[in-house]
Formats: structure tokens, sequence, C-alpha cells
């Protein structure tokens, strides 16, 4: 039996704290459209139970064996069959990890529009995400460990510095304009939710008590979420609403001491956190193709897949389907059919199998 | 004897070493004979010496190599005695034997029967007693060549603590570990490497601390060293790393200090030892370890934790200082304060080359100086001083070649390099990459290389452990000696075994005795 990497809980969600992150600072009107960011604290609400909800599925299809992740079960229960499953999986994972290239090309492009060669920064990115991926799981979730040390650090620096600018008259009631905005808001976080995906391969790999750290991280994830609005609402009141990304243009304004400029510390979790989230997702599909065509393949992969998405850089900034409205559509239902559907059935394949081998066993 | 035996075990007997490519064949019970195959396979060599004598009548010969021996020793100890006794015995072996046994003084004598070990024997610096009509030799440990003086290490310079550092000879070496560290757990294990040169290497070890599956993956690749010749640790030291495992920062330590060696063995690692080289290469050695320091644990904890921190910070800075100042000044100039970013702005504007180009000409002139400074005569340094301090730091500045700004900043980066030395060769060229990277790519491109750089270090195992562990894996116990370092009563409350560390893939942790 092949060697599996072996991860700490800790390490794993550490890994998908970061990851979640990402969004969490990127979130703006280029992804949530017109929709009031202050009704988006109850779509975090929301979202936080619905994400237990949605972990379930996934969970339960652990527990019933711990040391089988997803693909496993759906080329032990679905024959042949499941190599279409797994790779619809792999095509979620390059998806997630396009779209977040596009972020970052939008983000840098719009929010920054530095002096340098955006395509060049991309490619470098990207080749970075692949050695990542290279280095395979336990060499990320190790970096995470470093990573997440600074990430909570600079939100309780960044929050520090923002609480003094806050203005209680900015927090207007909520729902003041219907409940539109709490649904689109809910939509979207839920979309932005791959790390469950992820968790499908993950959790058979960690060691540890995997229950509890989806609690924590859970928490963890919505109350920085929620922390994020209440500051960035409270300093900007409805000018965050015009932002492209509002939680940077509060990171700009901040001031602590004579720290000044706080965005540039933004800037450097928020590239840490891109580069893990690119390195992880793009090792999850690579564990994909290994699980279909096998290890060779997935160095291949590795490679291949790094210089199309170079040669697609120069052009990725100008994907509109990958921005905007649709493709949190787009990701809602296909992470609902990755979490939900794809699971259940196999848990269902499970049960059956589990009864049939029972009967034998008795007869 | 104990050295001796052991020698003997490892030469002689081929104990843990490779079986030898061609035997000699066995010595000649005919003493002419014998001494023409001597001659014959050193040829026109100028050290070999030959001393004939005629004890009692009987043809004898004592064989050594030049300088090798004490000739004081030898004579008043072994020639002196043997020609002045009344030797018992009728044969030619009998008064052999009489001679090993009841005459000879040297406490290091063994008898050789094959041509093989008998030149083993004398290129250690044993002198070979050979008599017409025995086909064996005896070897006297008689050796006599001149060594270095133990001194401090100049590498290695402690506030505190003893001034003692390794020196040449390998026995010179052990007898240091072993004053150091009187247990019967401490072994020394003696192999031979290189075909040519057949180095003595030495494992030292504490038996019960250390694991046996670090110590047997140490031995098979000290087996699988394929070199003529060893003349300096750092040649063994690719061969000790994992393999396929590309990274600027080694997984394989080295110390000149001997009680720098006993604290890291009484922590499960292992050192080796190598013959005529005074530095001790130490595995399985983590990232953490860079910044430790013996002076750390001579000092109070409240100011060891200080500087281990100020350690911390120089790494940082030696490596990244650059290329944040070339990519902030280039790129995001608004981060910082208007009287520094002004002052730039002037230097930039009044010299003739980019802020990049800038900062990697003035580190490549420090580079070069730096190696000049090594590898020139020490009555010479002082010029090489004067030439950089005027040259770089005086002229070019003032003739508007060189910004002032630039010019801070690499001696800033060149300090901090040195507080921890042991890195200086990452840094050197990682500091480069930074620079070409900030200049190209601004803060972004600097994140990105700098999270590279983690998970290169991350990726990274020496023997099964984690290189960075215990930061990442997390264990808050071995906090106490990596980010603060705790008085002695709390460290000494449980001694942490390399092989424990959290993510270490070793399966005999618990192997204690």
């Amino acid at each position: 039996m092949e060697k599996r990497p072996c991860i700490s809980v800790g390490q794993m969600f550490a890994m998908l704290f970061v990851s979640r992150m990402v969004v969490t600072m990127t979130y703006g009107t280029l992804l949530i459209g017109d929709s009031d960011i202050w009704d988006h604290l109850i779509s975090a609400g929301i979202s936080f139970i619905l994400t237990f909800l949605l972990v379930l599925p996934i969970y339960k299809l652990f527990k019933m064996d711990n040391k089988m992740n997803v693909f496993d079960n759906l080329r032990d229960l679905m024959g042949k069959y499941g190599y279409i499953f797994i790779l619809i999986y792999v095509v979620y994972y390059l998806v997630v990890t396009l779209h977040t290239l596009t972020i970052f090309d939008n983000f840098i492009s719009n929010a920054i529009n530095p002096p340098i060669s955006i395509s060049l920064l991309s490619i470098f990115l990207l080749l970075s995400s692949c050695y990542g991926a290279y280095k395979g799981l336990e060499a990320l979730s190790r970096t995470s460990t470093f990573i997440i040390v600074a990430t909570v650090c600079s939100l309780i620096f960044l929050s520090i510095s923002l609480f003094s600018s806050i203005e209680t008259i900015n927090f207007k009631p909520l729902m003041y304009n219907g409940y539109e905005s709490v649904a689109e808001g809910t939509l979207y976080m839920i979309s932005q939710s791959s790390c469950i995906v992820a968790m499908g391969l993950l959790l058979p790999m960690a060691c540890g008590s995997k229950l509890r750290g989806i609690i924590i991280w859970n928490i963890g994830v919505y109350l920085s979420f929620a922390l994020v609005i209440m500051l960035v609402v409270g300093t900007m009141g409805d000018f965050a609403d015009t932002q492209l990304f509002p939680v940077y243009t509060a990171a700009s304004i901040g001031k602590f001491g004579s720290f000044r400029h706080l965005d540039s510390l933004y800037l450097g979790i928020w590239i840490c956190g891109i580069f893990l989230k690119t390195s992880l997702f793009l090792l999850l599909a690579s564990e994909g193709v290994k699980k279909i065509w096998g290890e060779k393949i997935r160095r291949r992969f590795i490679l291949g897949f790094s210089v199309i998405l170079s040669i697609s850089t120069f052009f990725i900034g100008n994907f509109s389907l990958l921005r905007g409205t649709f493709i949190t559509e787009f990701l809602f239902f296909f992470l609902i059919f990755n979490v939900v559907i794809i699971p259940l059935v196999l848990i269902f394949l499970k049960k059956r199998k589990l009864s049939k081998e029972e009967k034998i066993f008795e007869s | 004897m104990g050295y001796i035996k052991h020698f003997m075990d490892v030469y002689i007997h081929g104990k843990n070493q490779k079986p030898q490519p061609k035997s000699r064949g066995f010595l000649s019970k005919s003493l002419s004979e014998n001494i023409e195959f001597f001659k014959r396979e050193f040829g026109k060599t100028a050290d070999l010496s030959i001393k004939y004598l005629n004890i009692q009548d009987v043809p004898s010969a004592f064989i050594t190599i030049g300088g090798m021996v004490d000739k004081n020793t030898l004579t008043n100890s072994v020639i002196f005695p043997i020609v002045q006794a009344k030797i018992e015995g009728s044969t030619n072996k009998e008064k052999y034997e009489y001679i090993r046994d009841n005459i000879v003084a040297a406490c290091d004598q063994l008898q050789v029967s094959n041509y093989d070990d008998a030149f083993n024997m004398i290129m250690s610096g044993f002198a070979l007693f050979a008599m017409d009509g025995c086909d064996c030799m005896l070897s006297l440990g008689v050796q006599g060549f001149s060594f270095r003086s133990i001194s401090e290490p100049s590498s290695e310079v402690m506030q505190r603590g003893s001034r003692e550092g390794f020196v040449e000879p390998l026995m010179i070496n052990m007898t240091l570990i072993r004053r150091r560290l009187k247990s019967t757990d401490l072994k020394f294990e003696l192999t031979q490497i290189g075909s040519v040169s057949k180095t003595s290497v030495c494992l030292c070890y504490l038996d019960g601390k250390v694991s046996k599956e670090i110590l047997s993956k140490v031995r098979e690749k000290l087996s699988q060293v394929n070199l003529e010749s060893i003349m300096e640790s750092g040649y063994i030291i690719p061969y000790l790393e994992d393999q396929g495992d590309f990274s600027l920062f080694s997984g394989v330590g080295m110390t000149e200090r001997p009680d720098t060696v006993c604290g890291k063995i009484s922590e499960g690692r292992i050192a080796v030892l190598i013959d005529g080289t005074p530095n001790a290469l130490i595995v399985p050695y983590l990232f953490v370890e860079y910044f430790q320091h013996l002076d750390d644990y001579a000092m109070h904890p409240y100011f060891a934790t200080f500087t281990r921190w100020l350690k911390y910070a120089a790494f940082l800075l030696s490596t990244l200082l650059p290329g944040l100042y070339v990519g902030i000044s280039t790129f995001n100039p608004e981060i910082l304060p208007g009287p520094i970013l002004s002052k730039i702005a002037l230097a930039v504007g009044t010299t003739p080359f980019s802020l990049m180009l800038e900062t990697i000409l003035i580190h490549l002139i420090y580079e070069i100086m730096r190696e000049a400074g090594l590898r020139i005569p020490r009555p010479l340094g002082h010029a090489v001083s004067i030439v950089g301090a005027l040259v770089i730091g005086e002229t070019a500045v003032s003739s508007g070649l060189i910004g002032g700004p630039t010019l801070m900043v690499v001696a800033l980066t060149a300090i901090s390099s040195y507080v921890i030395p042991n890195l200086y060769e990452p840094i050197s060229i990682l500091k480069f990459a930074f620079i070409v990277v900030g200049g190209l790519l601004g803060i972004w491109g600097i994140m990105i290389l700098f999270t590279v750089v983690l998970v290169n270090i991350c990726s990274k195992n020496s023997y099964g452990v984690p290189f960075t562990s215990p930061l990442a894996p997390f264990n808050i116990f071995a906090m106490r000696d990596v980010l603060v370092r705790s008085g002695w009563s709390f460290l000494a409350k449980k001694r942490i075994r390399v092989q424990d560390l959290p993510g270490s893939e070793v399966r005999d942790k618990n192997d204690r005795r």
C-alpha cells in the first residue's frame, strides 16, 4: 500500500483557514455585485450553520471508513465509472485555482495597478504554486503553520488599527433594503467554501480529532468574516459598498501609532494565502490525476498545467466567466454537487455494499 | 589497547568496512622477500625507512614511514631493549615470540600476518618489527607525527566555557569528547572511506539515546561514499543529506567544538568525526539549531532569549532587507516615511544605475572583498580593508556612483549575516534572488519568493525528522529552547531526543534503555 502523508488536524485546518481568509480579504463588489455589505453579517451567521450541514455528508462518509478519501470511495464503490466523478473533482479543483488566480489578477490590476508586468507576476505566482504542489501536502501543511501565525497576528493588528476609526453611525439597521443582500451574501459565502470539498481528500490524512477541528475552523472562519464586515462598515459606512475590494481600502486607511499604510501588511498575508490556496488545490487536482493515471502523469500534470496556465495568464484577467455573479452561482452548484450529491450517493452505495457483505457473512 | 583493537577490527578484520578489491597476500617467512615486496610496492618513495638489525644473529628489520613515528620512543622503548635483552628460544619464531611477549614496552602492539594489514599499519604511523623466519610482523604504536595543538576554534568563539576545539588527528578529537562524557554509553564506531585516501571516519553517539534506525541510515549513507579521497568534512556532507531533496539549507550540522558535540549527542544525534579535519558533522540537524549557540546556555535565560530573537531578526534582515529596499523604493515608495523617501529619491536621482543594479553591484563588490579577505595573506588584510572602506565607502558615494542609503543597506545586511555564520551560504544566495525579484516584481514578488523558500525549508526532512520541527509540526514543550531559552531547572525536566520531536518518522522512538 502506498505511503500516505500524515499531517495533524491543526495543520490541516490551518491550511484551510488560510485558504478561506483569501476569500474574506478579497470580498467585494467584484464578486457580490451591488449587495449591501452590512447585511452580510446575517449571511455570515446563516453560512456558519449551512457550512456545518454541508460538511455532514463528507464527514459521515469519512466516518464509515476513516482510511478512505472520496477518490478511494469512488473507485471502490463505482469501479470504472468512479473515474468520471474523480475527473469532475479534478475539474472543480482546477476551476477554484483558476478563479483564485483571476481574483489575484483583478485585484492587482484594479486595486493596486502597479508599474510591473501583471502577467509576469501571475506566471511567477503560478510557477511558485506548482512548486508548492510538487513539494506535497506535508510541506504545505508545515508552511501553513507559519502563515497562519502571521495571518492571525496581522488580523489582530489591522483590527486594532481600525478600531479607533469606527463610527457607530455607520451601523444602520440590518436588512434595511430587504433580504436580497442577505441571500446574495449567503450564496457568495457558501460558493466560496471550496475547503469543504478539499476536506473530502484531506480528512483521512489528518491525525487528531477532526470534529473538533471542523467546529473550531468554522467558528474561526465566520467570526473573522463577521469581524471584517464590522470593521469595514464601521470605518467606511456606505462608501464600502462602492469599493471593489473594501477590506483593502480599509487596511490602507488604518493607522496604529506611527504605523501607516497597513495595506502592505494586508498584501503580505493575502499573497501568502493566495499561494497556499492555489498550491493546495493544484495538489488536490493532481491527486485525482494520480488516482486515474498514476504517479508519473501526476508530475507531468503539475508541470503541464503550470505551462498552460502560464500562457493563459496573459488573458486570464479578461475572463468574465471567472468573475462576477455568474461564477458565484456556478461555484455554488458545483460545490453542492461535490459535497452533497456525490457523498450521499457514496454513502448509499457503501451501506448497500456493507449490508450485502453482512448477508454473505451470515449465510 | 581499546583504540588499537577497535582500529584493528576495522582495518584488519574488515568490520564496518566494504570488502577490499584486491588482497596482496600473506607475509613470507623470508625477511628479504618481505622487504623486497615492501620496496616494490612503495617504489621510489623517499619516506619509507627500513632499519636492519642483527638480533642474536637473526636478520631483523624495523619498517617505518619517516616523520610518522616518534624516533625517541622507538629507540628507547623498542630497539634498545631488544638489542640489550638476552633473548630466549631456539628457533627464530620462538625468539620473535619472546620479544613480543617479554621485551617490547610499547602498549599498542598487534601482530599482522598479511601485506594489506602491514601497509595499513605503517601508513597509520605504526612501526613494523620483522624477523627472518617468521611469517608475521609486530606492529608497534609509536606514532609521533606533529599536529596543531588544541586551541580555541576561530569560527565558534564563546564568551564563556571551554576554549578547546577539535584538531586534525581523529584520536585526539575522540579523547576530547570522552573527557566530557564519562559514560560507558558513549560509543565510537570507526570506519574507513575513500578508496585512495582511506580516511578514518568515526561515528560518535550515546547508546540508549540514539535511534537505531537513524544510526543504520548514517552507516548506510557512509558506505555509499564513492570518493577516492576525503580531504575535508564537506566532501561527505552531500552523501549524508537526503537524496533528491534540493535545498539551500543543509540538514547536516558542523561544529569545531567538542562541548557542542557532547550536547548534540546527548539529544540522540550522531556526530561524524573525520580524520584530518577539525570539524565534526552532526546529524540529524534541524533549522532551529542554526540559531542555537552554546553561549546561550551559559548566559542568563532572559538574555539568551533576547540574543536568540536577535538572531532570528538578523536572519530575516540579512535575507530580505536588500530585496525589500529595492522593491519598496521602486514600486511602493508610499510605504516609506517622507524623510527616508526623499533621501532615497535624491540618491537614486544622482546615481547612474537603477536601484536594483546598484544594490547588486555593491553586494557583488562586497562579496569579492570578503572572498579576497579570506584568501590573501593576513598582513595584506589591512590593505583590503582600507581599499574597501576608502574606495567603496567614501569615493563611490562622493563621486555619485553609488547612493548612500544603498551602501547603508548593504552594510546592515553584511553585519546581520555575520550573526549566524553557519547560514552565510544560503543567505548570500537568497539575498541576490530577493533583490532581483524585488526589482522586477516588487513586494508582491518578494512575498511569493519568501513563501517558496518557506515551502522549501518545510519540505525538508533530516533523517525522518522534519527540518522545521518543533515549529512545524508544532510542539509547545519544545518551545522552551526555541522561541525562548528557559532556565536550566525547566530544561532539565525532560530531555527531548531528536527522534521524539513531532512529525518524526523514526520508528524506534521509544527505544530507551
